[in-house]
């Protein structure tokens, strides 16, 4: 096991799954790849397409800076990506790409909004991946609001 | 980490190749294996074998497997779970709680459509009812095996 894909979003699966994760990464002596995904955005017309563009990257990066801070206080080798796209097909790519050795993933994630297609992403990670899949429910007892990517 | 390790297994290849990764996290120190065979897991599924003719010898293949994970140093116990009728995700997931799993590990067939149909369906039963974090394992995942792995499985 050298090298473990965490896909996050902010949401409090997502918390789970980069907690759980980096601690496994840490244990096993693995490195870290984390990944947001950002959905595409339809075109609106310039002014609202940067606002909206720069507001994701925005609020994927404080995702990402907060698991990257977290793996350095842990010791833990970590890199991130901000990825645009479907997630499912992104993080199947970037495994692929980054030579991963396993996806961990909220069993349902995107925040609020995305509610509704429950787990939907960690479902066809699991049946689509060709390397291993650990899901990560979230705990309960919610933690604190988190930007979300999908607003 | 993964203190309580529960490997759910049908006895099927598919299920096996999830077998060197449990005997990886298995191996860390202070980690306990509970592997679950569950014989309703099969009903009327199992790739065209009736359950009645070869469940006794997927279990004793089950069986072998724990012995070889014991052999491999690994603190692994047998569980077997009969019941008629219910969800098998659901029986999987008591002895979950049992044993206060802190991950449990399924291999799937991974990659294809397949997968909706036999082990994918506990799997993705799993996701829903387990009490902790699930690990499925594709069959096409390359996990380094461990030395006694090979001897452990085909006995």
């Amino acid at each position: 096991m050298n090298r473990i894909l965490i896909g996050t979003d902010g949401s409090p699966g997502a918390r789970a799954a980069v907690e759980e994760g980096l601690d496994l990464a840490r244990r096993l002596g693995a490195a870290v790849t984390l990944v947001a995904v950002r959905r595409a955005i339809p075109l609106l017309g310039d002014p609202f397409y940067q606002r909206r563009l720069s507001e994701q990257l925005r609020n994927a990066r404080a995702v990402l800076d907060e698991a990257k801070a977290e793996a350095d206080r842990l010791g833990v080798d970590a890199d991130y990506e901000i990825l645009e796209g479907d997630a499912v097909d992104e993080i199947l790519r970037a495994a692929r790409y980054g030579e991963v050795d396993l996806i961990v993933i909220g069993s349902r994630g995107l925040g609020p909004v995305a509610g509704a297609v429950l787990g939907s992403v960690s479902r066809a990670l699991v049946q689509y991946s060709p390397i291993p899949v650990l899901v990560v429910k979230e705990r309960v007892g919610a933690r604190r609001e988190a930007p979300s990517l999908t607003r | 980490m993964f203190r309580s390790i529960v490997w759910a297994t049908d006895g099927s290849e598919a299920a096996d190749h999830a077998l060197p990764l449990v005997e990886r996290l298995g191996r860390e120190p202070g980690a306990t294996v509970t592997v679950v065979h569950d014989d309703e897991h099969l009903t009327g599924r199992a790739r065209g074998h009736s359950v009645l003719a070869d469940e006794p010898e997927l279990a004793a293949k089950v069986r072998g497997q724990v012995a070889g994970l014991r052999d491999g140093g690994v603190e692994a116990t047998f569980r077997l779970v009969r019941h008629t009728g219910g969800d098998p995700a659901e029986a999987i997931a008591e002895v979950a709680r049992d044993v206060e799993a802190d991950v449990i590990v399924v291999g799937t067939r991974g990659h294809g459509r397949i997968t909706g149909a036999l082990l994918g369906s506990v799997t993705q039963g799993l996701m829903h009812v387990a009490p902790c974090p699930v690990l499925a394992v594709p069959s096409t995942a390359r996990v380094e095996p461990v030395e006694r792995h090979a001897a452990a499985t085909s006995a």
